[in-house]
């Protein structure tokens, strides 16, 4: 192998493997090896599937030495969030105690994409125990321990797709797969400092993967650039008969690149619950995109947006894991408040649910006006960075700072990017999200590629784990 | 019409005690249905929990919409394209 291939982003990956100059079999190997030593030290993985590895390594080598090139993630090593389901061939766990065995007898459909595609499966990755719809209230929610930060092992990786988020983060994955309910792909992106895309509702099959909220649940890529999500999104967003909200035709990258004079919206009081340095980072990366777009300021409709989607996650929730409820297994979960959360929730009156999804249709209209105007909104990632991996929410999080745009940006199944901007003075790192209108994925993906070629906040990496210096 | 237990001071009284009763009603059905899983503890968090959902539902009552807003499915809608770029 001529060169480290650790923390080189899928694209140059592809291009050396396209070209012959860097061999599956080795680079999977180097990816084991590292998934070996490191994950288990940050509780990033559940199960490393070395020998389907090496199988699926070997296959693509063979298939490429023959001129068999099937695309840009063919001989990529990859991770995915133990939710999807992943046949015979490893435990699907969905991050919790009580299923730390089970295996189904199909795969998922990003699976079969993916395979389809070359890249090779080398990890099943930590998460929340199901899928953080019990109500956690802490780091440690999960039967696999608290997953820790790529950048500080005190510090937490962010959930619920937290394995996921550190898995990229700390270089053993060169991408991996995640799910977001509400904010479990942006925020571990944020958190570890590596680039997050949730995609359009509906744009990626939900097929073997856990249901948490029917009409909520969305399945993206966590990568080291915008860019490398836009080609995984083209990759696993194929149209599905298992998946009827996949009507959309699949996602094309289209490398549009800045045509005009790109257009953003940034929210009134956007930094209003922000600490410090998530402030000043926002308001510097503001400058920059002020460079290429004329950014104008914009008020939100007045719809209490944290208690509408509230209502549909809770009730789709209650419906979606009945069977679990009934027969009492949440009472051998990881955390304490899991145990019991799923109880309340199944005496949401239905006239709420339906008063709910009836203010979520009339939302939708008015934003899609709104953003008929711009490319995208943006707005800090997260309001702080990474908190403690010892302590509970409640005691970090003051119940003034709502996630109003992480709650209106879900339940309207709206596409957003998170890309890293800046650092604390604590060295963690910070992150601004690109929201964009539904079906548009192109253009938030091009605002934040542009961003990330003109400040590279995204090739600064942990110094403790480059591949000479890891421990 | 029965009246409300306490005197009401703008209405402030007789919302809470209306709050407070329903909690205590879904609190007994969640005993009821699901005690035998459940400890002391856990109940009384479950009520907290209750507590929350009937704010929840008191701010979305709040929101009047006419009858033509009917529930929306985001997969089925016949929503517009408004991308920029086409």
């Amino acid at each position: 192998m001529i060169m480290d291939p650790v923390f080189l982003d899928v694209k140059k990956l592809g291009s050396l493997i396209k070209d012959k100059e860097l061999s599956p079999t080795e680079l999977t190997h180097t990816f084991l090896e590292r998934l070996q030593n490191i994950g288990s030290s940050y509780n990033s993985t559940v199960t490393v599937t070395h020998d389907l590895a090496i199988k699926q390594a070997s296959k693509a080598e063979q298939e490429i030495i023959q001129g068999m090139y099937r695309g840009p993630l063919h001989g990529i090593p990859y991770g995915l969030k133990d939710l999807f389901a992943t046949g015979v061939d490893a435990p699907t766990t969905w991050g919790a105690y009580p299923f730390r065995n089970r295996t189904f007898d199909h795969n998922a459909t990003v699976v079969t994409n993916l395979k389809n595609s070359g890249a090779i499966l080398v990890a099943k990755l930590a998460m929340i125990e199901m899928a953080g719809g019990m109500g956690y209230n802490q780091p440690n929610a999960s039967f696999t321990g608290p997953c820790r930060n790529p950048w500080n092992k005190d510090r937490w990786a962010g959930g619920s797709s937290s394995g996921s988020g550190s898995a990229v983060g700390s270089g053993i994955v060169p991408f991996a797969i995640g799910t977001e309910t509400w904010g479990s792909i942006l925020t571990p992106a944020s958190y570890c400092g590596v680039t997050g895309l949730r995609p359009t509702f509906g744009r990626v099959s939900r097929y073997g993967a856990m249901t948490l909220s029917w009409s909520l649940d969305k399945v993206g890529p966590i990568a080291l650039t915008a860019d490398d999500c836009g080609t995984i999104l083209e990759t696993i967003s194929v149209p599905d008969h298992l998946d009827s909200t996949t009507p959309f035709k699949r996602n094309t990258l289209l490398h549009l690149g800045l045509r005009d004079k790109v257009k953003l919206a940034v929210l009134k009081d956007n930094c209003l619950h922000a600490d410090k340095d998530t402030k000043s980072n926002f308001l510097d990366a503001l400058s920059m995109l002020n460079t290429i777009a004329d950014i104008e300021e914009i008020t939100l409709p007045n719809y209490p947006y944290e208690a509408i989607i509230r209502t549909i996650l809770l009730s789709e929730s209650a419906s979606a894991l009945e069977d679990f409820t009934d027969n009492g297994t949440a009472s051998e979960l990881t955390a304490q408040e899991d145990r019991y959360g799923p109880y309340a929730r199944t005496t949401i009156a239905a006239k709420d649910y339906i008063k709910a999804l009836r203010l979520r249709g009339k939302i939708a209209e008015e934003m899609d006006n709104l953003m008929a105007n711009f490319d995208c909104i943006i707005s800090p990632s997260r309001p702080s960075v990474a908190p403690q991996i010892n302590r509970n929410f409640d005691a970090v999080i003051s119940d003034d700072k709502q996630d109003e745009i992480g709650a209106l940006s879900n339940l309207l199944g709206l596409p957003a990017i998170s890309v890293p901007n800046g650092f604390s003075e604590s060295s963690l790192p910070t992150g601004i999200q690109f929201i964009g209108r539904p079906n548009d994925e192109n253009s938030i993906i091009d605002v934040a590629s542009w961003y990330q070629m003109s400040t590279r906040w995204h090739d600064i990496h942990p110094k403790h784990l480059l591949h000479d210096t890891q421990n | 019409m029965e009246q409300s237990k306490t005197p009401s001071i703008g209405g402030v009284n007789s919302e809470m005690d209306s709050i407070n009763e329903e909690i205590h009603i879904l609190t007994k059905f969640i005993k009821t249905k699901y005690g035998n899983h459940l400890t002391k503890s856990q109940i009384n968090n479950i009520r907290k929990s209750i507590g929350h959902q009937i704010q929840d539902s008191r701010d979305l009552s709040k929101i009047k919409l006419n009858h033509d807003a009917a529930p929306f499915s985001i997969y089925t809608t016949s929503r517009k394209d408004t991308r920029r770029h086409q």
